[in-house]
C-alpha cells in the first residue's frame, strides 16, 4: 500500500478517550499515528480514581467491604474474598471449612462473570454482536444466583471478616449446579461463534504480541501472563482456601498475542465449570463464622435479648474490629491476575492503611508493548483483551 | 532491734515486671506504675477504697485466694500476676455475674461507647449469655436531681456516687438502699440529688445508672472530638475536656488536673459548655437604628480601621477577662502602638457566690492574666464602674471593646451607649453587643489556640475544637486586619507567634511557649505553687 | 472461502437458538417481563428501599441508637433523639432522614440494627424524582413504606423494651 515516503506526512495525535464507544473502561489514549501505523501511545488512566485507599484510613474495617465491591466491579465477589482473607491473615484466624468453601464458590462465579464480560464485549467491539449477548445472557444467569444469595446483583458485600454476610440456602448447590448446566452450552456456543472464525481469527491471532520474558518484566499476571506462555496461577502455586483439594486445568498460550489470551479465558471458564462442579458436590456443613467476640457480630438473636450480645454488638460496631497492630499482604488469583490487598493495621479499628494491588493497573504499562507499531484498528481488540477494569486499576 | 532506717521503697514483682513504691501502696496504683493495667469498677483514686465490684482480683503468690488489688497493699519481695488463668476466670465470672440483671440498655443508654461493662465485655468477658431467666425489673429513668437521671436496673451498686457525695462533696445526699439483688442507690425521701457538684457522679458512674438530664440523648459519645481546654466560668480555671462535634460544644468532662482540681468540676462550670454555642454572634454587623444587621468581615475592619483613626486621642478601651491572653496583649500591644492609649478597663461578669470547694468569686478565668499583662506593659487598669463614669462624663468618643460580657447586676450599664460610637469584638449578642455600633465575631477559648492564667498563677492552654459554626476570629486576627486599614504593621504569624512575643514582652511568662506547656499547667513566674490539698480521700 | 463456510456455521449456531427461542420461549428463558404490570418476585432478601419497622401499636420500633448511622459507609443516615412518651422505651427518633441518592444499598445498617428497626426488604426501587431534596426520605415517609413477603419473626428490644 501507500508507503508514506511518497510525501510529506506528519505524525498525528489521536485521542481515544476517556470515553469511547470502542473501548470499555474508563481510559485515555493519546496515539502518536502515522498513517495507520502507531508510533506511540501515552496511556492515561485515573479518570475512576475514587480514593479508595484513602476512605479506607477513615472507616472502620468492617465498613470497607461495600467499597471493595466497586474495586473489579464485574468480579466483586472476588475483591469481598481478597479484603477479608487480608484482614484475617493479620488477626490470625481461619474461617470454617463451610466459608472456604463457599467464598471459593463465589470466586469461581466471579471468574465467570469476569471472563464473559471480557470476552463478549471484546468480541462486540470487533462487531461480533451475538457473542457479546450471549455472554450477558450467561452472566445475567450468573448475577440472578448472586442476588438470590446476596441480595444485590452487582454489589453484594457478602462476605465478612471472619466468615460471612449471611449462610447459603439449601438449595444454593443444587441452583448452581442447573445455572452451569445452561451456561455450559452456551460457552460451547460462544466457541462456535467466535473460535475457528476467520475474521476473528484475522483480528486477533499475531496481534498485541508480548513474549513471554517481556510479560514477566512487566510485571503481568493472570490470563495475561498464561497467554505468553508462562505457567503461573496462584491457585496451584500458592493454594489458597481449599484450592489444593479441587481437580483443575491451567490453561497456557503459546503466542502471547491476543487469540491466545481470548483462548485461555475461553478454557479458564470450562475449567471454573469444572471447580465449581466439584464444589458444589462437596460443600461441609457447620458454621460460617469463626468463632470469636472480638470479630464477628453476634446472632441477631442474642442482640435483641441478652446484654451481652448487645454488647458485643454496639461495640463491634463502633469501635470496630480492633485488629492487631502489623502488616499483612494476600493475593488471590482474580480473574485479570494477581490482585493483592496489604493492609495495616495500628492496632485500633480502622486500617491505618489499606492499598490494593490491582492486576489490571499493572497490566496498563504493557498496553504500549503491546500496540507498538501495530495498526490503529488493532489497539481495539488489544485493549479489549487486556480487561481493564476501571476500578481494579484506578482504585 | 535494728537499728536501720525502714526501707523508703517496696520492691514487688507485677507480671514479671519489678515494680518500686513506697510502702502503703496498693497493688493497683503500683502496678499502674510499670505499665500493667488492672480493671475495676468500684475503685476510684479520689475516693475510699471500696472493693466490692471485685474486678481487679489477681493472683498474689502464696495466697490462696485472689487479691483486690485495689485493696491489698504491696509487701516486699510480693509477686502479682494479673493475666493467669485464675485471674481470667475471675474477671469472667465478675462480668457474668453483673450481666445477669442488666437490661438490655445499649441501644437506649447514653453511656454507650464510655461504659465500662461495654469495654470490659470485649477485654475479658468474650462469652455471651448462658442466662436463661427473667432479670429483675427495677425502676428505669428517674430524675433524681435537677440535672442527674438514675436508672436502677443499670446500676451496678459500686457505691463511687455515694462516696463523692459524703466524702468529697460532704453531702451524702446519696445512698445504698434495699438488699440482695433488689438493691438500688437512692436519696433519702422526699430530698433530690441537688448538690452543686452532683453531676460529677455522671462523670464517674461507670455505667449508665447515672446520666446529666442535660446531655441526655444529645448525642452518641463515639461521635464526639476530644480538645482539652479548661472552663472558663470562674478564676479556678479547672481542667475540662471539651467534647464537640461539627463546631457544636456538647459537653465538658472533667480532666485530671492535681494543680487545680483533682478529677472534679462544679455543676455551673460543667455547664458553661453552653456559653460556646449560645447567643453567638456569627457575622460582622453594623448598627442600623435599633438592628444590628449583617456586615461583611472586610467592610466592618475597614469601618473599626476608620473610626479609630479619626478619633485618636478619644479612644477608651475595654477588655473582658473571658479573653485569652493571647487576645489581650494583643489588645494592649495594639493600644500602646497605634492608638496611643496607655488605659484599659476591665468588664467581664460580675462575681458569684465561692463554695468550700472549686469555685471562685471571681466568674471570669482570665484576671489575673490580663493583670500580668498590663503590669508589664505599663498599662493602667481600671473597673467597669470607671469605663461608665467615663460614658457619663463623654471622657471618650469612642469605645473599643474586646469582649462583650459585662456585669448584669449594674443597671447603669446601658449608659456605656453614651459613647459616641462602640466598636465591639464581641462573641456573643450581649452585654456591650447590645450598645454596639460595630460588631466584629470573637473567638471564644473554645475556637481559639491560646492561654489563659487562673487566679493562682497557673498558665493553661486552651485548644481550639477545629470547626466552628460561625465566622469568629481571635481578636489578635481582628486587630492585626483593623490595623492593616489604618495602614499599619501589626501581624502575627499565628497563635503561637502571639505567645512568643508575648512570653518575650511579659516576664510572668517568661521562658514559656505554646509548646513547653505541659497538660497540666505551668506556673508564671513568681507564682509560688499554693499548699493545695487534694480534693481526695485520705487514705 | 473459508470466510463463507465460517459465517455459515455461526448462522447456524445463532439458528438454532433463534428456533429455540420462538418454539420454546419458556423453556429458553426468553419471555420479557412487561414491567412495571408485572414484575419480578424478589427474594426477603433482596435490598431495595429501606423502610422503618412499627411495633403493633404503629409507633416505630427505632430507638434512635445512632448504630445504623455509624456504620453506613456513604453516611446517608441522619438522625436525632428525642424523650418516648413511653417510658418503657424511652428513646425514639425525632428526625430520621436517609439520603437515598447516597445509599449504596450495602444492607450494612439492617446488620447493624439491634431493634430490626430498619429493613431493606420492601422489593422497590427509590422511584426517579426530578429533585435531589426529593430523595430525602424522612422518618414518616420510611414508616409508610412495606415490607414485601412474609414478616420475620418479631423480634425487638430486650427486656422491657419488647
Amino acid at each position: 500500500m501507500n508507503d508514506a515516503s511518497d510525501y510529506t506526512t506528519h505524525e498525528m495525535v489521536l485521542n481515544m478517550g476517556p470515553s469511547h464507544p470502542a473501548t470499555h473502561g474508563i481510559i485515555r489514549m493519546l496515539a502518536t499515528l502515522d498513517g495507520e501505523r502507531v508510533r506511540d501511545v501515552d496511556i492515561q488512566v485515573g479518570y475512576l480514581h475514587r480514593a479508595f485507599e484513602k476512605m479506607s484510613e477513615s472507616i472502620r474495617w468492617q465498613q470497607v467491604f461495600p467499597y471493595t465491591d466497586r474495586l473489579n466491579y464485574v468480579s466483586p465477589l472476588m475483591n469481598n474474598v481478597g479484603y477479608a482473607m487480608a484482614v484475617e491473615k493479620l488477626l490470625g484466624i481461619d474461617v470454617p471449612e463451610r466459608t472456604q468453601y463457599i467464598r471459593m464458590i463465589a470466586c469461581e462465579i466471579s471468574r465467570l462473570c469476569d471472563h464473559l464480560t471480557c470476552v463478549g464485549p471484546g468480541a462486540m467491539e470487533l462487531g461480533a454482536f451475538t457473542a457479546f449477548l450471549y455472554c450477558i445472557e450467561a452472566r445475567d444467569w450468573l448475577w440472578d444466583l448472586i442476588e438470590r444469595q446476596t441480595g444485590a446483583r452487582v454489589t453484594p458485600a457478602y462476605v465478612r471478616i471472619g466468615g460471612l454476610a449471611a449462610d447459603v440456602d439449601d438449595d444454593y448447590c443444587a441452583n448452581v449446579g442447573k445455572v452451569l448446566d445452561k451456561i455450559q452450552p452456551l460457552i460451547d456456543d460462544i466457541d462456535k461463534l467466535l473460535t475457528g472464525n476467520q475474521v476473528f481469527l484475522d483480528r486477533m491471532k499475531g496481534i498485541g504480541v508480548l513474549s513471554a520474558a517481556d510479560a514477566i518484566d512487566l510485571g503481568l499476571t493472570g490470563p495475561l501472563l498464561r497467554a505468553a506462555g508462562v505457567r503461573h496461577d496462584l491457585r496451584k502455586a500458592r493454594p489458597y482456601m481449599f484450592y489444593d483439594r479441587v481437580d483443575f486445568d491451567v490453561p497456557i498460550g503459546t503466542s502471547g498475542d491476543n487469540y491466545d489470551r481470548y483462548l485461555v479465558r475461553m478454557e479458564e471458564m470450562r475449567q471454573s465449570v469444572r471447580i465449581l462442579r466439584q464444589l458444589i458436590a462437596d460443600v461441609p456443613e457447620g458454621p460460617i463464622n469463626v468463632e470469636n467476640t472480638g470479630i464477628v457480630l453476634p446472632e441477631k438473636r442474642d442482640v435483641y435479648e441478652t446484654i451481652e450480645g448487645a454488647a458485643n454488638h454496639f461495640m463491634l460496631i463502633l469501635d470496630g474490629i480492633k485488629v492487631p497492630a502489623g502488616e499483612a499482604y494476600c493475593a488471590t488469583e482474580a480473574a485479570n491476575g494477581e490482585l493483592g490487598f496489604y493492609v495495616v493495621s495500628d492496632g485500633s479499628g480502622r486500617p491505618l492503611k489499606c492499598r490494593v494491588r490491582g492486576p489490571s493497573f499493572v497490566h496498563m504499562q504493557a498496553l504500549k508493548f503491546m500496540v507498538m507499531g501495530s495498526l490503529l484498528s488493532d489497539v481495539v481488540p488489544t485493549f479489549g483483551m487486556l480487561n481493564m477494569i476501571g476500578g481494579e486499576c484506578d482504585r | 532491734m535494728t537499728t536501720a532506717a525502714a526501707p523508703k521503697e517496696v520492691t514487688l514483682t507485677i507480671d514479671e515486671r519489678p515494680a518500686k513504691v513506697p510502702p502503703g501502696t496498693t497493688i493497683l496504683e503500683a502496678a499502674k506504675t510499670v505499665g500493667v493495667r488492672i480493671p475495676h469498677f468500684c475503685y476510684h483514686k479520689c475516693l475510699s477504697i471500696a472493693a466490692n465490684c471485685r474486678m481487679c482480683l489477681v493472683e498474689v503468690e502464696k495466697s490462696p485466694k485472689l487479691v483486690p488489688a485495689c485493696h491489698g497493699r504491696v509487701a516486699e519481695g510480693m509477686v502479682v500476676r494479673t493475666t493467669t488463668p485464675k485471674v481470667k476466670k475471675a474477671q469472667q465470672a465478675v462480668m457474668e455475674f453483673l450481666f445477669i440483671n442488666h437490661p438490655v440498655d445499649c441501644p437506649i443508654c447514653d453511656q454507650a461507647g464510655e461504659c465500662k461493662l461495654q469495654d470490659y465485655f470485649m477485654e475479658f468477658q468474650k462469652q455471651l449469655s448462658r442466662f436463661k431467666e427473667e432479670k429483675v425489673e427495677k425502676a428505669k429513668a428517674q430524675p433524681i436531681g435537677p440535672y442527674i437521671v438514675y436508672d436502677a436496673e443499670r446500676c451496678i451498686l459500686c457505691t463511687r456516687c455515694v462516696r463523692f457525695m459524703a466524702e468529697i462533696a460532704k453531702d451524702p445526699q446519696l445512698a445504698p438502699v434495699g438488699r440482695g439483688d433488689r438493691s438500688c442507690i437512692s436519696t433519702a425521701p422526699g430530698r433530690k440529688l441537688d448538690h452543686p457538684y452532683s453531676l460529677n457522679t455522671v462523670d464517674i458512674c461507670p455505667v449508665g445508672a447515672l446520666t446529666s438530664r442535660e446531655f441526655r440523648f444529645k448525642m452518641r459519645t463515639w461521635f464526639l472530638s476530644n480538645a482539652d481546654s479548661i472552663c472558663t466560668g470562674c478564676s479556678r480555671g479547672c481542667s475540662v475536656v471539651l467534647q464537640h462535634h461539627q463546631g457544636t460544644a456538647h459537653r465538658y468532662l472533667a480532666r485530671e488536673n492535681p494543680l487545680v482540681n483533682d478529677s472534679w468540676l462544679c455543676d455551673d462550670g460543667r455547664l458553661g459548655y453552653r456559653r460556646i454555642n449560645d447567643h453567638r454572634l456569627k457575622d460582622a454587623a453594623e448598627r442600623k437604628g435599633n438592628e444590628m444587621l449583617t456586615l461583611a468581615y472586610d467592610e466592618a475592619v475597614k469601618q473599626a480601621g476608620q473610626t479609630l483613626l479619626e478619633d485618636r486621642g478619644s479612644i477608651g478601651v475595654a477588655i473582658s477577662p473571658q479573653v485569652t491572653c493571647e487576645d489581650a496583649f494583643a489588645l494592649m500591644r495594639f493600644c500602646a502602638d497605634i492608638l496611643g492609649v496607655r488605659e484599659i478597663h476591665l468588664t467581664g461578669r460580675a462575681d458569684w457566690a465561692p463554695d468550700n470547694l472549686l469555685k471562685r468569686a471571681d466568674a471570669n478565668p482570665n484576671r489575673r492574666g490580663i493583670s500580668e499583662i498590663a503590669a508589664a506593659l505599663g498599662m493602667k487598669v481600671f473597673d467597669v464602674h470607671a469605663l461608665i463614669k467615663a460614658a457619663q462624663n463623654g471622657a471618650f468618643e469612642t469605645l473599643l471593646a474586646v469582649g462583650a460580657d459585662v456585669p448584669d447586676d449594674i443597671p447603669e450599664i446601658l449608659d456605656l451607649k453614651k459613647f459616641e460610637t462602640v466598636i465591639v469584638l464581641a462573641e456573643r449578642t450581649r452585654g456591650i453587643f447590645e450598645v454596639g455600633d460595630l460588631a466584629i465575631p470573637l473567638a471564644v477559648h473554645a475556637e481559639q489556640d491560646g492561654t489563659m492564667v487562673n487566679a493562682e498563677g497557673l498558665v493553661q492552654r486552651v485548644r481550639p475544637m477545629g470547626r466552628q459554626k460561625n465566622r469568629a476570629v481571635p481578636a489578635w486576627k481582628a486587630l492585626s486586619d483593623v490595623a492593616g486599614r489604618m495602614e499599619r504593621e501589626f501581624r502575627f504569624a499565628g497563635p503561637d507567634a502571639v505567645f512568643a512575643a508575648l512570653a518575650e514582652a511579659v516576664p510572668f511568662f517568661g521562658g514559656m511557649s505554646h509548646a513547653s506547656i505541659p497538660a497540666h499547667g505551668a506556673w508564671g513566674a513568681g507564682a509560688a505553687p499554693p499548699e493545695r490539698k487534694p480534693l481526695c480521700t485520705p487514705r | 472461502m473459508k470466510y463463507y463456510i465460517d459465517t455459515l456455521k455461526g448462522v447456524m449456531v445463532t439458528t438454532r437458538h433463534l428456533v429455540k427461542n420462538v418454539l420454546r420461549r419458556e423453556k429458553a428463558g426468553v419471555v420479557t417481563v412487561e414491567y412495571p404490570e408485572k414484575k419480578l418476585t424478589y427474594r426477603p432478601n433482596f435490598r431495595g428501599l429501606h423502610r422503618l419497622t412499627r411495633r403493633p401499636d404503629g409507633t416505630p420500633k427505632c430507638v434512635a441508637c445512632f448504630m445504623c448511622e455509624t456504620v453506613c459507609p456513604a453516611y446517608c443516615i441522619h438522625i436525632e433523639a428525642e424523650e418516648s412518651p413511653d417510658g418503657r422505651i424511652e428513646k425514639r427518633p425525632k428526625v430520621f432522614v436517609i439520603d437515598e441518592l447516597r445509599c449504596v444499598v450495602c444492607g450494612l445498617c439492617v446488620e447493624a440494627c439491634p431493634e430490626d428497626a430498619i429493613r431493606m426488604d420492601t422489593a422497590v426501587h427509590p422511584p426517579p424524582a426530578t429533585g435531589r431534596d426529593e430523595f430525602l426520605y424522612e422518618r414518616d415517609v420510611l414508616m409508610s413504606h412495606k415490607g414485601a413477603g412474609p414478616e420475620p419473626p418479631a423480634a425487638s428490644g430486650g427486656g422491657r423494651r419488647r
